[in-house]
């Protein structure tokens, strides 16, 4: 597949496992038990609060926040994702009797445009103002647009596609892909575990992959004008 | 690769083509416009070596009148073991000879119900794998594994099985290769020998002192030589020279690089040139060199390893020919492509 | 009737929580649930939100739409401070910026006393492959137990950012698998059974 050979300019990586969790157990000690971490890495974590009710805490590069129904372990660093999908492995083949409903790997990507006319090109291509905007507002703007796909394969589901103007990097292209993963109504809690390590293997790089992928196909699609700076 | 003629193939191990990335004995049959459905009679794996397993599963699955063929081992429950480590390691990066075993197996299953495919042939010493009646005559016969073999390849494998092991890693290739499967070739009044990864071992019912041992002195002798593991000494066993092959007979290798071992080493080939003149390698052992677009990834890989580069670093292709109709003695054809070389321009390093 | 809210699994909703000072009792807003936990706690569950997708990049938005129903509103009545739940917004990113380069996957093919040597690729279907040797010295000293032969590594390159400094970085990362199961290789073993047991070899 041909690229647009931009490399982006910050990349992360959120995965969100929805189900029924004891937050107090992810605390640095644990990780360091579980041979996950070591111990200098126990001694640089960052605890904002470990508890009951909700943990959230820093460890190798990766943040990990627990509430009761919710875990997310992420990085915003990239190169961190082989890291992430071990401890998600580890972590959930120990808890195997993990009641868990819904998986969504989340990757994300800030690319630079530089010129604001290509930039602007982009928004106006993804959402046209002339037929309809134009004429309700006064000088409308893209600010978020929003693709849900179907997913295929031995774990069916969606992926949802979010482009909008970066926040980080200015002018820039967010792209946000989430590969969401429904578990079927009848599993049994072991069953849901067994599952989400299953799709956490199977579908892994593909959603590694899928915001680059995705930027890529609107950057090569829509070019910028002569004269402009791509 | 071997063409009996009137348009019977065979095909031993496989390898890809750099350039399609396909295995080569697809992308060298296309361009021959032959038929990989129709004209290849048997596809074997000669053993399970990375190097020497890349893309057999798609041969196979095009190759839809050939029989696969493969070392008996295959049939063990402890062969079993390794196979059942593809399902924890398939989510890895990177191929290995356990995926593609995997592949055939499943290949293999597929077919299994359907008599329009031929049955799958477990290689063993003296076993003949395939032939064909009508003129001029073919015999492919395995001239290995001994039951020997089998079972101390089997020992070892134990240990790496899931269950015992526990670690998941990717399986590398065993040495030394007890199951590789040598061949006898006949064709009418030509003998040549495949000698696949087979090694020279101290235990008389291994390796190539079992073969030799088992060969009937007074047969017809080889009148060409795939020397087995690239040419290293741990599979040189002068007892195949001196009773299994003419004189000055045509021998050929293929190169191996990985880390500090290069083979043949230039001393290996000249042992192989003190016994034959018509030494050729299809390509020299060297890497080449790793270059990326991106100069920071280069200058930073080059700075963070000891050594770096890409392998194979060199291809090529030796092609030996002959009529079948002629006699025994009249000389073969042979022709170089790519980086393919004489052994003696490789040792005189004129190349 | 409510509508049901959306499971969603996107990345960094914004999660409000309650911390509670003092007097655990529950502030009861239109729009969020009190579950009863214990007869001592009470824990007051944050409103799910109903447009599906957060996104990493709200922190920075500045929005004028409809303030949600959480407990973050402004409010000027009178409440003894002690026991006003204060709002706390939980972020599930953490901070950094990282660009990366280039990226090898592979498994470590040999290890010698100083060095390992590893098989990599940038894609599975890349050929030829590249194959790089290693001083351990580049592992930290408990990660390099872990360089043996068929161990599967991810090396990284690209510019790591502290604060407005830039840094050049390669990293090798030794994965952590984790074991076998018993359970796990009975069945795979059964798989594998299963797959060769009906081939009829000649």
């Amino acid at each position: 597949m041909a690229t647009n050979n931009r490399t982006p300019e910050a990349e992360g990586l959120e995965v969100v496992v929805v189900g029924s969790f004891n937050p107090a157990i992810f605390h640095p000690e644990w990780f360091l038990r579980q041979k996950l971490a070591g111990e200098d890495d126990v001694k640089e974590a960052q605890v904002n609060v470990v508890g009951r009710d909700v943990t959230d805490i820093e460890i190798c590069g990766l943040k990990v926040v627990c509430i009761n129904d919710r875990f997310s372990l992420a990085t915003a660093n990239i190169s961190h994702a082989a890291k992430m999908q071990d401890f998600l492995l580890h972590i959930f083949a120990l808890l195997p009797h993990t009641p868990v409903t819904a998986c969504g790997i989340n990757s994300f990507a800030h690319y630079l445009i530089g010129d604001t006319q290509y930039w602007n090109k982009i928004g106006h291509t993804l959402v046209p103002k002339e037929l309809i905007w134009n004429g309700l507002l006064e000088k409308p703007g893209m600010q978020s647009v929003i693709v849900k796909g179907l997913r295929k394969g031995d774990f069916p589901g969606e992926i949802n596609i979010r482009v909008e103007p970066s926040q980080k990097i200015q002018p820039g292209l967010y792209v946000l892909s989430n590969y969401h993963y429904q578990m079927a109504d009848a599993a049994i809690d072991s069953d849901t575990t067994e599952m989400l390590l299953n799709f956490l293997k199977a579908e892994w790089k593909s959603a590694l992959e899928k915001a680059r992928i995705v930027a890529d196909e609107i950057l090569l699609k829509i070019r910028p004008d002569d004269g402009e700076h791509s | 690769m071997v063409h009996f003629g009137q348009g019977d193939w065979g095909i031993v191990d496989s390898c890809l083509e750099p350039n399609s990335k396909r295995p080569v004995a697809l992308h060298y049959l296309k361009l021959l416009q032959v038929d990989a459905e129709k004209s290849v009679r048997f596809v074997l794996a000669s053993h399970w070596h990375d190097d020497h397993m890349q893309g057999i599963s798609s041969v196979f699955k095009e190759a839809k009148s050939a029989l696969f063929a493969c070392s008996q081992a295959v049939r063990t429950p402890e062969f079993n073991e390794i196979l059942s480590s593809w399902t924890g390691t398939r989510f890895l990066p990177g191929g290995s000879g356990v995926d593609e075993l995997h592949s055939v197996m499943s290949e293999l299953a597929k077919r299994k119900a359907d008599t329009r495919y031929p049955s799958p042939v477990l290689a063993s010493a003296n076993k003949v794998i395939w032939e064909r009646a009508r003129q001029p005559a073919i015999t492919v016969k395995a001239l290995s594994p001994s039951d020997a073999a089998e079972l101390a390849t089997l020992a070892r494998l134990k240990p790496l099985c899931p269950k015992n092991s526990k670690a998941r890693r990717r399986l590398l290739s065993l040495q030394p290769n007890d199951t590789s499967v040598a061949l006898a070739l006949q064709i009418g009044n030509h003998r040549v020998l495949l000698g696949a990864d087979l090694e020279a071992r101290r235990d008389s019912g291994l390796g190539w002192i079992a073969v030799v041992d088992g060969f009937d002195k007074n047969e017809p002798k080889h009148q060409g030589f795939k020397i087995p593991h690239h040419g290293s000494p741990t599979a040189h066993h002068a007892g195949v020279w001196d009773h299994m092959l003419t004189d000055d007979p045509w021998a050929v290798t293929t190169p191996f690089v990985s880390g500090n071992v290069k083979l043949p080493s230039v001393a290996d080939s000249q042992h192989i040139l003190d016994r034959t003149t018509g030494a050729y390698l299809t390509a020299p052992p060297h890497p080449a060199k790793f270059r990326d677009s991106n100069k920071t990834v280069e200058k930073t890989a080059h700075e963070a390893t000891l050594s770096i580069h890409f392998i194979p670093g060199r291809y090529g292709q030796v092609r030996i020919r002959k009529d079948a109709n002629f006699v025994p003695e009249a000389p073969w054809n042979v022709e170089l492509f790519g980086d393919a070389l004489t052994m003696s321009d490789y040792v005189h390093g004129t190349h | 009737m409510a509508n049901i809210p959306e499971i969603s699994t996107c990345g960094n909703q914004p999660r409000w929580i309650n911390e509670f000072q003092n007097d655990q009792r529950p502030r009861g807003n239109a729009g969020t649930q009190v579950m009863l936990r214990s007869l001592f706690t009470l824990l007051i569950k944050e409103p799910v939100r109903r447009d599906g997708m957060g996104s990493e990049q709200e922190s920075a938005v500045v929005s004028t739409a409809a303030p949600t129903e959480t407990t973050d509103r402004i409010t000027t009545s009178s409440r003894p401070r002690s026991v006003i739940p204060r709002a706390k917004r939980l972020n599930t990113l953490p901070k950094g910026r990282y660009i990366l380069l280039k990226k090898y996957e592979g498994f470590v093919t040999s290890r010698g006393e100083k060095s390992f040597t590893a098989r990599l690729s940038e894609n599975a279907s890349d050929y030829p492959v590249l194959e790089a040797e290693f001083d351990l010295e580049e592992l930290s000293e408990t990660d390099r137990s872990l360089a043996v032969d068929g161990a599967a590594l991810v090396w990284t390159m690209g510019y790591r950012y502290e604060g407005n400094t830039r840094k050049r970085e390669s990293l090798i990362y030794l994965r952590r698998l984790p074991p076998w199961k018993d359970a796990e290789a009975e069945l795979a073993k059964k798989a594998a059974d299963e797959l060769t047991r009906d081939i009829l070899w000649k």
